[in-house]
């Protein structure tokens, strides 16, 4: 079995879904974030993919990852928080409205640089988009929950 | 062999019949099952030496569960209709079916452009007629069978008169 590097998985995730979504990764300004965000090198309104720990996982050799996308904003942006948080969900559909399947992405290590490809097998969106409430700083969140199954192609 | 991850697969089909892309559908479920004579010898008693292959049975066939019913599609899928006008549920009584049957194409979809994998049925034909429940709470879902028939036209060449998959 190879060894899945979730660090690598994740920023190849945040980089597909900002070039669907046109959301810079450049800084400052940049709008979405693999694990934690650099706030003092942010947009206004930014992005952060994390994983949590996710369902139980039976005998299954393809592996399974949750992961949380979280959108913040400031309140008087609370309106452009919301389609901003619809846009990453839409870079993770298909030309149809279905869940990415079956998907070859590029793949990156946190630190840029290219690292062969992964494989989407399936998404299953948890939730649509939502508000759930405000960060410690005040300003509105909205969030949606993924379990991705996926694998290193190469 | 160690399981592959790469290699494991999660698709659905596009279906076309008679050059009519069904548009969206759910679960396709060729049922292929092929009959065959059992040959045994008396001598052997009840054991089976071998079975020698017949044909497709008799209900041989493909579910499609079609999403997006549309007036066009219930037109295609009841080819006996005319075109226009009320759409006849069946053909006249004593109609042979065969006059209808067209190629059947399963096209794997994570496979893009690529038709190695397609499922293609010489000879299919729609036999549910519009059994489609509705219960103003779920989507539609039309469940069409079609029926498989041999390529009569390939019974005498002695060969495959049912179907393939594709191949590179």
């Amino acid at each position: 079995m190879t060894p899945f590097d979730p660090n690598s998985f994740l920023e190849s995730l945040v980089r597909l879904v900002a070039a669907a979504a046109s959301l810079s990764i450049a800084t400052p300004g940049r709008e979405i974030w693999p694990t934690t965000a650099d706030e003092a090198s942010s947009a206004a309104i930014y992005t952060v993919a994390r994983y949590y720990p996710g369902p139980r996982q039976d005998w299954e050799a393809v592996i399974a990852r949750s992961i949380q996308w979280k959108t913040v904003g400031p309140t008087a942006q609370q309106g452009d928080v919301g389609l901003r948080a619809q846009k990453v969900y839409e870079s993770l559909l298909n030309s149809e409205g279905r869940p990415l399947s079956m998907k070859t992405i590029n793949g990156f290590k946190p630190d840029g640089s290219a690292d062969g490809t992964w494989q989407i097998k399936k998404i299953v969106f948890l939730q649509t988009p939502g508000p759930i409430g405000l960060d410690a700083k005040n300003r509105p969140e909205w969030v949606f929950n993924t379990d991705i199954s996926l694998c290193k192609l190469s | 062999m160690a399981y592959d991850p790469t290699k494991s697969r999660i698709t659905n089909y596009d279906v076309t019949w008679n050059a009519a892309d069904l548009g969206g559908v759910d679960e396709v479920k060729p049922n292929l099952a092929l009959v065959f004579t059992l040959i045994k010898i008396g001598s052997a008693g009840i054991m089976m030496l071998d079975k020698r292959f017949e044909a497709m049975g008799d209900d041989a066939a493909v579910s499609v569960i079609v999403r997006e019913v549309t007036l066009a599609r219930i037109r295609t899928l009841h080819p006996w209709d005319n075109g226009s006008g009320a759409v006849d549920l069946v053909p006249a009584v004593g109609t042979g079916l065969y006059q209808y049957a067209q190629a059947l194409t399963c096209h794997p979809r994570d496979k893009g452009g690529v038709t190695d994998e397609d499922l293609l049925l010489y000879k299919t034909v729609p036999i549910s007629s519009f059994q489609l429940p509705r219960d103003g709470k779920g989507p539609d879902l039309w469940e069409v069978i079609f029926q498989v028939f041999p390529d009569q036209s390939k019974l005498n060449s002695g060969i495959n008169a049912y179907g393939e998959l594709k191949g590179a």
